[in-house]
């Protein structure tokens, strides 16, 4: 079992991604298909004048709006305050107007030619704190206030009057773009007999069936939803993708022919969601000696024009502001408010970066208030077993931060860099800087999506000794096929080559939830093991009972008598014998994570099912003619549970501070007046290769009950500590506070040439 | 990249990689284009007083040249885009294209190249410098396509020198670009020519910057200070777009300058 | 329509294609080989990345037509009767392929770079896949599975 997990085995399916066989949803083509496109708003904010459809012969194309949708108009995730197709306001630039279907491209650009709408411009609300002036245009008859969200332990006011120091900033991250190389797109297919198939590059094949039934008004046994190949997603394909495919799924029903749309880089950039923008603004209270006592934090979350999963980012970033500190008193706000915006939605990490940005940059500069290094002020205040967390919750399991800590101290000889740094600091053209950011990521669902937290696996094994798996947990990348089939062949005690595992489609499991939230090893790993531990039990017993043996176990594709240490058989003689004697071959697990107290009035309980406990080192080089910040190493320690596969963990670590750096450094997404001008790769700038620092990275594997093989998440630990860290680094460097990301050229420029400092 | 205005109604296509893009941005698809492929204007060539190049000549085949009196060109070549595009854009598909950052057609106004032109009246040959009018607009006719630039042979020229800043550290499109040749003796410039991207409507040649430093005794911190200060207020006019502010590339164009003179200094 | 005769992976073609038709859109339509992905349109992503007469190009940003009578390798002509090429190889063996969008483009690049210079240096690395993006992997894993392959195909030529 040990030679399966924790390997570094290649991952199953790299053979058809390095051949170019592997069919993405773009390479899909099915008979009579169509192309569909999507009409958005041509202004960022105001009334539907009028719609003017061109007359189309229905041979070539068709155009749809609101009036031909036969279920409900409704796109919400989560609130029910997004129309589908726009009635009477658009909100925004990606709002959907109308849509298309054409025989093929070029005729599909000509009827978009002729579409003519026209729009009676309202006042723009783009600032997210104005927003919440009472003078600012509503955009939405509820008001602009989402929601507001707390937590509050202790008497804050009492620890800000005893303390030594308040150390107090106002932080600002701006929006990011998942920038997945595959864009967004759905093909549904009319099955002729009343049923749907959506082909969908998507996290959530659960979400896009529970959307397109909805539109449609048909029921969710009507649709079968089939995960593709999907090239990439870090949340950006967490609730999009059922846009997308509803838009696929009206046009099909309307024309009865297959519909695929592919969404071109700049419909990407331009409509699918983004990374929250937010505006913190933190106080920390401590002593003089580096004691942290209290923190108070306000936090905004711009969720642009709908609500979409803002509440759920919130929630994430609510509970995870005040970090790994033992603190005495908290008192968070969280509010989530509607612009004309770009619209946001999830982006690894959830709302955990931004926070964390904002309070390990608050930590360094309590540390410069005192005189001591960041290093000492975190030490001093880390958590560790016994205790208690913002959310009052006692840690009574073994915390693994400070171990994290010490190794990431020791793994990027950070005190001997310092020391250089401070010496070396000579050439005028480079500053050199080094910074830490400690942080803990909650795994899985927030208690507020408990109600989605269940999954279940079906493995079903062949006469030739083959096994398939069904799990309801999608591959993006990020190598859950490959995990799944190691945990799976290795409580069978097969080689992983055996297992083949399958692609998410609806008809074959049940609604697992999303494929978010770091859960998708926990949450298809559990219920794989279970249904192989059951079918492996069945297969013992029947062999047990035909040869009166006891003591059996699987190893190496044999079945060996442990009390003879004999082999009996081998494992495709004893699963032809489990079949001759009609054993039932096939079974499902299931696994449900259980339940947590937390009252969200207060943020009180256990927000989460289990922590992990990340430390992040970065070294920087600025340029002081250009502005330009190279990161020159990344150091990360990560709090894994178990490593089930050694080589998708090292893949996550290593595209995590790739996508950390750049929303810390380089990705910028420029708007003006609800516009974006930044629609495509030539000025959004993604790191390259020649962006790349050097990385070391130590895993700490310290088993969790509720995981696989004791596994936990390593998908969004590997991005959240790595922008504070590059900030702290920066402030390093510069010698002074840094209060904003991305740290482009121009705004580190004006933070060199600036003598004083802003809050 | 391709000429993007009409030839007699056509459009004309030299490698590509302009003409795409707008046409994918703009969804307009030209009656007729015109490929330059064929005419086989895709040769460097040495002669005794100057290097002429083919418009159809490639950022590829200008990055992989070894020709010194080219330094300059090479450099900026290798530089434009990614790889794949080196190996599609064409020199002439740079220049005619006219954006304020293309980095060829900088490093060509640094090399005082003359480019030749042809057209149904026949063929004449104009300096670069006054080929430019504005974004994307350069003084050829409906009719006339660049066939060949001339770079003269200065071989006193000791430093060519070639930065581009942009948000990371390639495949960018120049938010300030500095091209520049220098002929110096000792530590007096005797000839200078320092052409700067992305500061003005068209690339621009620093003229009170280059007098400045020509007519100078010496040069030593104050005067690289001068120059400095000169080339980024009085030698170029930037604006602030979504890509950086006027201020950003005023202070980048003082920054860079400053950079080169201290190591043509030495 | 016009006539285009091409070679694509040592086969001859003759299509009758739609002239606004970019390289990109031939190889994926009317071939069917549609190993060869769009990433942006704009020449930006290289996931487009063919070799065209032994050069590495965007076929995002080529015109079927630029193409006509033009010897194609795309990434379905890489592995032999199955047999991965070293390049392939390397890139499962280290890691450098995650949701697989960016592999064929990078794959193709790599191949144009090892062919004309079979021992490249980092910058010679960092130049010649300048025009890639791989969102996932954060381009460590790629450098190793270049410099991998390097030496796998210097081995298998000595």
């Amino acid at each position: 079992m040990s030679r399966i997990i924790g390997a570094a085995i290649p991952r199953i399916d790299a053979r058809e991604k390095v051949t170019g066989s592997a069919r993405f949803l773009s390479d899909l083509k099915f008979p009579g298909m169509w192309v569909g496109h999507i009409v958005t708003s041509p202004k960022p904010h105001g009334i539907i004048r009028s719609v003017e459809v061109p007359e189309v012969g229905h041979e070539a194309g068709i155009v749809i709006t609101h009036k031909d949708i036969p279920g409900t108009n409704q796109i919400g995730i989560v609130q029910k305050d997004q129309e589908f197709l726009a009635i009477g306001r658009v909100r925004s630039m990606a709002e959907r107007i109308a849509l298309i279907a054409a025989r093929d491209q070029f005729t599909a650009e000509r009827i978009k030619q002729d579409i003519r709408i026209e729009i009676e411009p309202l006042p723009l609300v783009d600032d997210p704190l104005y927003s919440l002036d009472s003078q600012a245009p509503q955009i939405h008859a509820s008001g602009n206030l989402v929601a507001r969200l707390s937590v509050r332990r202790g008497d804050i006011e009492e620890i800000c009057g005893t303390a030594d120091v308040i150390v107090e900033g106002t932080y600002r991250t701006g929006y990011q773009e998942h920038a997945y190389l595959e864009t967004q797109g759905a093909i549904c297919v009319p099955e002729g007999n009343g049923r749907y198939t959506i082909y969908s590059t998507c996290q959530c094949p659960f979400y896009v069936r529970s959307a397109v039934a909805g539109i449609l008004g048909i029921p969710q046994s009507k649709i079968r939803v089939k995960q593709t190949y999907t090239g990439g997603a870090f949340g950006g394909k967490e609730d999009y993708p059922s846009e997308v495919a509803a838009c696929a799924a009206l046009l099909a029903f309307h024309t009865n022919k297959p519909v695929k749309i592919v969404f071109s880089r700049a419909e990407d950039f331009t409509f699918s969601t983004k990374r929250h923008r937010t505006v913190i603004h933190h106080t920390l209270a401590a002593m003089a000696d580096g004691t942290m006592r209290g923190m108070k934090a306000d936090i905004i979350f711009d969720a642009g024009p709908y609500s979409g999963l803002s509440v759920v980012v919130a929630e994430r970033g609510n509970s995870s502001v005040c970090g790994p500190y033992e603190l005495d008193a908290v008192d968070v706000t969280t509010r989530v408010v509607y612009t004309n915006n770009l619209f946001t939605g999830a982006f690894r990490g959830f709302g955990a970066p931004q926070v964390t940005f904002a309070t390990e940059r608050q930590i360094d500069e309590l540390a410069r208030r005192v005189n001591m290094d960041p290093q000492q002020i975190r030490e001093k205040n880390l958590w560790k077993r016994g205790s208690k967390t913002a959310s009052g919750e006692r840690l009574n399991e073994y915390v693994a931060m400070r171990q994290t800590f010490r190794q990431a101290l020791r793994l990027s000889s950070y005190r001997r860099r310092k020391r250089q740094y401070r010496v070396g600091q000579k050439s005028d053209s480079i500053l050199r800087g080094i910074g830490i950011s400690t942080s803990y990521y909650g795994n899985n669902l927030h208690k507020g999506g408990e109600r989605l937290d269940r999954s279940q696996a079906f493995v079903s094994i062949q006469d030739d000794g083959s096994v398939t798996v069904s799990v309801g947990l999608t591959e993006m990348g990020q190598g859950l096929l490959t995990a799944v089939a190691q945990i799976v062949a290795g409580e069978l005690g097969i080689d992983v080559a055996k297992v083949e595992v399958m692609h998410v489609d609806t008809d074959k499991i049940q609604d697992c939830g999303p494929t978010v939230a770091s859960r998708g090893t926990i949450m298809s790993g559990m219920p794989a093991r279970r249904a192989a531990r059951t079918l492996k039990r069945r297969i013992l017993k029947t062999i047990a009972n035909r040869f009166d043996a006891k003591n059996l176990v699987i190893e190496n594709d044999r079945i060996i008598d442990r009390k003879s240490d004999t082999v009996l058989l081998d494992w495709d003689q004893g699963i032809a014998l489990c079949y001759a004697e009609r054993v039932e071959m096939a079974a499902l697990g299931f696994h449900v994570p259980p339940e947590k107290p937390y009252d969200s009035a207060t943020g009180q309980g256990k927000p989460y099912a289990v922590n992990s406990y990340s430390t992040h080192m970065a070294e920087v080089e600025i340029d002081t003619g250009t502005g330009l910040v190279r990161v020159s190493r990344i150091c990360a320690v990560h709090d894994i549970g178990r490593a089930i596969n050694r080589q998708g963990v090292r893949g996550q670590i290593e595209g995590g501070i790739a996508q950390g750096a750049g929303l810390a450094l380089w990705e910028e997404l420029v708007t003006s007046d609800g516009h974006l001008l930044t629609d495509g790769f030539t000025d959004y700038a993604v790191p390259g290769m020649g962006e790349i620092p050097e990385i070391s990275f130590e895993l700490v594997e310290h088993p969790w009950s509720g995981g696989p093989f004791g596994a936990k998440g390593i998908g969004e630990p590997s991005l959240i500590g790595v922008p504070a860290a590059i900030a702290n680094a920066v402030s390093d460097a510069l010698g002074k506070p840094v209060y904003e990301i991305p740290l482009t050229p121009e705004r580190v420029l004006s933070l060199i040439d600036d003598n004083s400092v802003s809050s | 990249m391709a000429l993007i205005h009409p030839y007699n109604g056509s459009t004309i296509l030299a490698g590509g990689t302009d003409l795409l893009v707008r046409i994918r941005r703009e969804r307009i698809y030209p009656e007729t284009i015109i490929s330059l492929e064929a005419l086989g204007w895709n040769a460097i060539r040495r002669t005794r007083n100057s290097v002429e190049i083919g418009s159809m000549v490639t950022a590829a085949q200008l990055s992989a040249c070894d020709c010194p009196e080219l330094g300059v060109l090479s450099c900026a070549a290798s530089q434009v885009g990614g790889a794949q595009i080196r190996n599609m854009a064409t020199i002439g598909g740079n220049v005619v294209n006219a954006s304020p950052a293309a980095d060829m057609a900088l490093a060509l106004v640094a090399l005082d190249a003359d480019v030749t032109i042809v057209g149904p009246k026949g063929e004449r040959r104009i300096h670069l410098h006054d080929f430019f009018r504005g974004p994307g607009q350069t003084i050829l006719s409906n009719e006339e396509i660049v066939r060949s630039f001339h770079i003269p042979v200065n071989h006193k020229i000791s430093e060519h020198w070639f930065r581009k800043v942009g948000p990371r550290s390639r495949h960018f499109i120049s938010r300030v670009a500095l091209a520049a040749v220098v002929t110096g003796i000792k530590d007096r410039i005797s000839s200078i020519r320092m052409a700067l991207g992305s500061v003005a409507p068209v690339p621009l040649r620093a003229k009170h910057t280059e007098r400045y430093l020509e007519t100078s005794e010496r040069i030593g911190e104050k005067e690289i200070e001068t120059a400095a200060r000169m080339a980024s207020t009085e030698d170029c006019k930037p604006i602030s777009d979504h890509r950086s502010s006027e201020e950003y590339r005023r202070r980048i164009v003082y920054n860079i300058v400053k950079e080169f003179l201290w190591e043509c200094a030495g | 329509m016009v006539e285009l005769h091409i070679r694509v992976n040592e086969r001859e073609h003759t299509l009758r294609i739609d002239p606004r038709s970019r390289l990109l859109d031939v190889l994926r339509n009317d071939l069917d080989l549609t190993g060869t992905k769009e990433g942006c349109g704009e020449g930006e992503c290289g996931a487009c990345t063919v070799i065209v007469n032994g050069k590495a190009v965007d076929s995002c940003l080529m015109l079927a037509m630029q193409a006509h009578g033009s010897d194609i390798l795309t990434i379905e002509g890489l592995a032999k009767n199955g047999v991965l090429n070293s390049i392939q190889q390397a890139f499962i063996d280290e890691g450098a392929v995650q949701c697989g969008f960016c592999t064929p483009g990078f794959i193709m690049s790599t191949y144009a770079l090892l062919v004309s210079n079979p021992s490249p240096t980092h910058e010679e690395i960092y130049s010649a896949l300048d025009g890639n993006v791989c969102r996932c992997t954060g381009h460590t894993s790629i450098i190793r599975a270049v410099e991998r392959a390097a030496n796998a195909l210097r081995t298998e030529r000595e």
